[in-house]
């Protein structure tokens, strides 16, 4: 797949080189952009990006990082993109390891038996603003939709 | 346990004239000794329970009180909180006034008001919560918990201040990006601490060290405290330790001394400047071991009980089944501001767990000089929680520096019924005749309790 490293834990596919080689009516509607991290998850745009006014090597670690159990978007910028424009569009966010977690110990929880586990489920369903796809008791990944990627959350 | 007939017959808790029935509310400070009624909108107090008469303020101009209305008193007694989900008031009680009957004085005592356009800002901004914060100077903060989760610290004498908001909405998605679902706050004993109880993974417990008011007050005592604290946590950081946490301790240090430096000996206050009242969430905190069963359940209120004259504390949670879980911090906690997702010594250790046979809370109480003693309230009774058989050890214990007195020790508190009160509003705690009472209020009734201890009464 076409894909690069943009520093050493985030990538992203197209990747670089073939991004650069895009002319800007191209860059403008970039589709299947995927950024993601190596050990934490990605995001996979649903619509076409338009990716002219963004350098494509702060695209991650910058405007998109991820944390353990989370992705922030534009996190330390007041000027966002509005809807539908840049990279605001409807997009797969996919989380690692999102264990239910043990309160005594603070330690994922990997028993795909645990009781915790439906629990778990319900509550990933009414996580704000993210429509929820799928949760994998035994690799605890965690997969959702958002409809604007750089918005708020309430 | 008798009723104390001739404290109900005061003057003050005579019954409305009017036919109307307004809510009722009863406020006590001064351990017990001040009294503070609240009925047909009028402010009733009276500042000794010797003196037969009392005086009055009507408030109706201001507020017509209803059934969407909470009520709650600060601690010294000199102001009142009246919130619902749009709107705040804060009433000064006249205290040494005996006249009040001029309009204009009568608007000096209303000295803050706070409403939310709720078409404008969405149902979200309601309000969920209020508290007093206890160390703010002349009980001048207000810290408000909102629908959206934020925290809010309001200067409610210097409304040109702007307030401080913590907890705001991120654009993170995911797990554990922001606080979320806060259900309750509660304040540590010193005063410095907020405590949160989420409820997103069925009931979390998170902080915010140092939560600080615009003007701290602080006595020369709790100065020296949070002074060796931070010297011994200092001394503590070597090569291994966090760089987060290092940061954090010095950081600690570094503030702590300045409160020194900045202290004010006459009024024992210290101004805080706006940087150090920003923080983030620390925690969550484990609870050690948790009862397997409550994951199942969902925690409803959190509050802390008082177990010495000095700093301890028990944290208590309930939860919708019933539980009430009883908690002590063993480790101690630095200071963090600006760290996302920050955890070191964010424990707790789990003590006892009694199960009520009523599920639904409505609220969890400590009263003054009732150490070791949580009163919890049903929609028509309150019942005391007393742990004084085994916190009166611990407190011995920390204080000693001696564990021993433990291994013998029966961690089971006692659970009884104080009064039953149809419709309850709220009670106040009351001090007469060196006797200690609870005075419980409804709209249509007034009961008192005798709660003096044993001991006391031989």
């Amino acid at each position: 797949k076409d894909a690069s490293f943009i520093n050493e834990d985030y990538y992203i596919s197209p990747s670089i080189d073939t991004l650069s080689s895009y002319s800007l009516l191209q860059l403008r509607k970039v589709p299947h952009l995927v950024v993601g991290h190596e050990n934490y998850g990605k995001i996979e745009f649903l619509e076409p990006v338009d990716l002219t006014e963004v350098p494509l090597t702060s695209l991650g670690g910058i405007i998109i990082t991820f944390e353990p159990k989370s992705c922030i978007i534009y996190a330390n910028s007041s000027s966002r993109p509005k809807r539908g424009e840049g990279i605001n569009v409807r997009a797969k966010i996919t989380c690692f390891n999102c264990y239910p977690v043990d309160k005594s110990t603070r330690k994922p929880i990997k028993d795909p038996k645990h009781q915790l586990v439906k629990r778990h489920i319900e509550r990933l369903k009414r996580n704000p603003n993210s429509k929820f796809e799928s949760y994998d008791a035994t690799s605890g990944t965690y997969v959702f939709i958002v409809n604007h990627a750089a918005e708020y959350m309430f | 346990m008798p009723q104390s007939d001739s404290l109900a017959a005061l003057p003050i808790f005579q019954a409305s004239l009017s036919a109307r029935q307004t809510p009722r509310y009863i406020f006590s400070s001064h351990n017990g000794t001040r009294l503070v009624v609240i009925q047909d909108n009028i402010i009733r107090w009276c500042s000794s329970l010797t003196d037969p008469s009392y005086q009055s303020l009507s408030f109706s101009r201001h507020l017509v009180l209803d059934d969407t209305f909470h009520v709650i008193s600060c601690a010294s007694g000199d102001l009142l909180c009246f919130y619902n989900g749009q709107e705040i008031f804060v009433m000064e009680i006249p205290w040494g006034y005996s006249n009040v009957e001029d309009v204009s004085i009568q608007d000096a005592f209303q000295v803050f008001h706070y409403s939310i356009n709720e078409s404008e800002l969405g149902s979200n901004s309601l309000i969920k919560k209020v508290l007093f914060h206890p160390k703010s100077y002349n009980n001048s903060c207000i810290v408000v918990l909102k629908k959206d989760d934020t925290i809010t610290m309001f200067d409610i004498l210097n409304q040109h201040k702007r307030p401080i908001v913590l907890n705001k909405c991120n654009s993170s998605f995911g797990l554990d990006a922001r606080v979320n679902d806060i259900t309750d706050l509660a304040f540590s004993k010193d005063g410095l601490t907020l405590y949160c109880l989420n409820t997103t993974e069925g009931g979390d417990i998170f902080a915010l060290y140092p939560f600080l008011p615009s003007v701290l007050s602080l006595s020369e005592k709790d100065l020296g405290w949070i002074l060796n604290k931070s010297l011994v946590m200092y001394e503590s950081l070597n090569s291994t330790t966090d760089y987060k946490v290092k940061r954090n301790i010095t950081k600690q240090l570094q503030f702590v001394s300045k409160l020194h430096k900045n202290w004010d000996s006459k009024l024992a206050k210290v101004q805080i400047d706006d940087e150090y009242r920003l923080m983030k969430m620390q925690g969550p905190f484990t609870i050690n071991p948790f009862p397997n069963e409550l994951y199942d359940y969902t925690a409803s209120k959190i509050t802390t009980i008082p177990i010495d004259n000095e700093q301890s504390e028990i944290i208590c949670v309930s939860f919708d089944d019933g539980s009430l879980i009883l908690l002590f911090q063993d480790l101690e906690m630095s200071m963090s501001w600006d760290v996302d997702n920050y955890v070191y010594n964010n424990s707790l250790i789990l003590i006892e767990r009694t199960k009520l046979q009523q599920k639904e809370m409505k609220c969890l109480t400590t009263l003054p000089d009732q150490l070791g003693k949580l009163y919890v309230t049903f929609k028509s009774s309150v019942h005391q929680l007393d742990c004084t058989s085994w916190t009166s050890v611990l407190s011995k214990c920390i204080d000693e520096s001696d564990l021993n007195a433990l291994a013998d020790v029966k961690f089971v508190s006692n659970f009884e019924d104080i009064a039953t009160i149809e419709q309850l509003s709220n009670f106040a705690y009351i001090n007469w005749n060196n006797k200690s009472s609870l005075a419980l209020i409804s709209k249509e009734k007034l009961t008192i309790q005798n709660i003096s201890s044993h001991k006391e009464e031989q």
